[in-house]
């Protein structure tokens, strides 16, 4: 279709041009890549406790939290929210999460996922406060799929990677992958949710029924 | 695209429709009031949309050369980007696409391009299965229909008639198991399509963005739906309009910030996603194949004239949600999968004013659009330009005009129009022989008989029923 494209191009360029050359439009997109104006903090988000705020909002959207000091808590906080709330005690963790110690309570299994588990932890990459969100990312040791086909999904994040803002949670997100960034970046806020059957907001429709974050305050 | 109805005709017959109404009234006072509050949350909201529509206008004005950017970014990426003129060479394209992997199901999220080329029958009739994932999506396939809206394309359809649709589609299921609540319905169809996605041979998402900063498709849902459809098969195509580029992470995000407060009164929606090229080499899962097809159909002849600003269009939809004729009347009247506002200026665009001279009609010119819009598009402007159009080419009598010219005079001054309707909604309920008498009102009368139905104006019945 190398002829459509080029049709395509000359109908964009038969009113464009009017404006002046295609050189000076080029010159102008490279420029504001180079230099997005990045817009100030909303005031929600600005001079707060940005982990208080985080938890606020994640409340609203049907997140629940549990904040622990250090890594070595995370297994016990898992293993006591699914026991809260009469789930297996059946887990895939992402291989991120592989030195986490596991209470001998929980059955825990590493890797991708086709759909059989029940429960899924992952590691968040950052949590934005502005709306609650968590951002997690593709990669060698981050499944995706992860994120989706379990009915409960558990998100690690780590107290120092809570920002303010989607921009900030964007550059965490694309790390020293330079200008390419992970295959999939994925922003969570708050369980699957439809309200296409009269407007009812029914919650856990193809994605996770439930999602509870780990706020831990070192991770190494 | 086709408009395949007759408005006046389509409207008078949607507002005697009990069922439907009701589900208008559902929808009115859920994404009205969602927006009202969510924008009441968000002191910087108007300082938001000025530069959400910056941003829209930056890249209009450079549209070539980000298309440019965003293609070789795709490339670079590992994806490949195919161009097509109209709605036949994007059908023709996905069905390649699809046919170079041997893909015989075909997992799809929802996309409102994917509703203007008409991709389903078009697959079907060529031996690919799609399979709608979007829960609205899926069941309006099921009911062989198109979208009533374009962020709730089932807002129109009952509990009761999808348990009747999923009861006559889902025959291996127990024919006594109880289908009443939402609830039901909803484990039911989780159920379904998660076998669906997790067999479909590929999957499709539509774009609301673009960024040509690096070569990135973004989606939002609520559902997971368009998550699940590409990254579980292992060819994801994109389609979109070549106008959804935007050019960086930054303006994405900015962006964002305005579109689900103004399209559901979320302040975010569950699900936002970022998509670049295909899974790398040492990726854990994620697609092997990453298309993107770039639709013009109409599009590059807006930029630059008339309809310039609509280009600037998100799909948000609040302008359907704050439109009393939408409200009134729900999006199957218009006849076009873009109904409502955004669609009365659309549908003549792409598929010709001769086939849609009714939908600028379609509005009280209320402004209610406008105000709503999160890129401030001039909705009314343009309803007005495709009414001249629509006088200039003939396609409207001289009669109807001067009734609509009038009526347009009236229609400037809100406090006058609204006096004007009210009145002329009263005179309606009498015997038509009397409003001969009064000079330009008969021919407007001759097209506007679906207030007459109501005996009330459109803005008092919506103020009525929101307050
Ligand atoms: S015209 Fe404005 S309000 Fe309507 S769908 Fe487009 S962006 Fe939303």
């Amino acid at each position: 279709m190398a002829d459509a494209r080029a049709d395509i191009f000359a109908r964009l360029r038969s009113s464009l041009d009017a404006g002046g050359p295609v050189d000076t439009r080029r010159a102008a997109v490279a420029s504001r890549i180079a230099a997005p104006p990045r817009i100030g903090l909303l005031g929600r988000v600005s001079n707060v406790d940005l982990v208080a705020t985080f938890k606020d909002r994640a409340g609203e959207l049907g997140v629940s939290i549990s904040h622990v000091v250090s890594a070595a808590e995370i297994g016990d906080a898992v293993a006591d929210y699914l026991r809260s709330r009469n789930l297996p005690q059946v887990v895939r963790t992402s291989p991120e999460l592989a030195d986490v110690a596991w209470p001998s309570s929980l059955t825990v299994s590493s890797g991708g996922t086709d759909g059989d588990d029940p429960v899924g932890v992952a590691l968040a990459r950052a949590g934005v406060a502005e709306t609650g969100t968590v951002v997690m990312a593709s990669g060698a040791a981050s499944p995706t799929k992860l994120n989706y086909l379990p009915e409960s999904h558990i998100v690690v994040l780590a107290a120092a990677n809570i920002v303010a803002s989607y921009e900030q949670g964007l550059d965490i997100a694309r790390g020293d992958t330079g200008d390419l960034p992970p295959r999939t970046i994925n922003w969570i806020s708050g369980p699957s949710r439809t309200a296409d059957i009269e407007q009812t907001i029914l919650v856990g429709v193809h994605g996770p029924k439930r999602i509870h974050v780990v706020i831990v305050d070192h991770l190494p | 695209m086709h408009v395949t109805t007759d408005f006046p005709a389509a409207a008078k017959k949607a507002l005697a429709d009990p069922s439907l109404q009701a589900a208008l009234a559902r929808m009115r006072n859920g994404f009205v009031t969602a927006r009202a509050t969510a924008v009441a949350r968000l002191p910087e909201f108007e300082d938001l949309r000025d530069r959400a529509q910056a941003i829209r206008d930056h890249v209009l004005q450079n549209l070539d050369a980000y298309l440019e950017r965003f293609e070789a970014n795709v490339i670079a990426a590992g994806g490949q980007v195919h161009w097509c003129r109209d709605a036949a060479e994007a059908r023709q394209t996905v069905l390649n696409i699809l046919r170079q992997t041997g893909a015989k199901t075909f997992a799809k999220g929802k996309s409102m391009v994917g509703e203007e080329i008409e991709l389903n029958p078009y697959l079907e009739a060529n031996g690919v299965r799609p399979i709608e994932t979007d829960l609205g999506e899926y069941i309006i396939q099921l009911r062989h229909e198109t979208p009533s809206h374009i962020i709730a394309p089932a807002t129109h359809v009952s509990k009761e008639q999808v348990a009747e649709v999923f009861r006559a589609a889902h025959g291996h299921l127990d024919v006594g198991r109880p289908l009443e609540t939402p609830d039901s319905l909803l484990a039911e169809a989780r159920e379904i399509l998660r076998k669906e996605f997790l067999s479909a041979d590929a999957g499709m998402t539509g774009a609301n963005f673009l960024i040509a900063e690096t070569g990135t498709s973004v989606i939002v849902t609520n559902e997971g739906n368009g998550d699940l459809s590409q990254t579980v098969p292992k060819t994801h195509i994109v389609l979109a309009g070549i106008e959804k580029v935007v050019p960086t992470l930054d303006d994405v995000s900015v962006l964002l910030r305005v579109l689900a407060r103004s399209a559901t009164g979320q302040e975010i929606s569950t699900y936002t996603t970022f998509s670049t090229g295909p899974k790398r080499a040492t990726d854990m899962d994620g697609p092997q194949h990453y298309h993107v097809v770039l639709l013009d159909n109409g599009r590059s002849a807006l930029l630059g004239g008339q309809f310039h600003d609509m280009l600037r269009c998100i799909r948000c939809g609040a302008c359907l949600n704050h439109c009393p004729v939408y409200g009134a009347v729900g999006g199957h009247a218009y006849g076009s999968v873009y109904p409502g506002p955004m669609g009365s200026v659309l549908s003549p665009a792409f598929a010709g004013i001769e086939a849609a001279k009714h939908l600028p009609h379609a509005s009280t010119l209320c402004g209610a659009c406008e105000a709503a819009c999160p890129v401030r598009i001039p909705l009314p402007k343009m309803l007005r330009a495709w009414r001249d159009i629509s006088f200039e080419r003939g396609l409207v009598t001289q009669r109807s005009k001067l009734g609509l010219a009038l009526w347009s005079f009236a229609a400037r001054n809100p406090a006058l129009y609204r006096m004007g309707a009210a009145i002329a909604a009263k005179i309606l309920q009498k015997p038509r022989a009397i409003l001969r008498l009064v000079p330009g009102l008969s021919g407007w009368l001759a097209t506007r008989d679906f207030p007459a139905a109501q005996g009330k104006t459109f803005m008092a019945q919506w103020k009525a029923k929101r307050g």
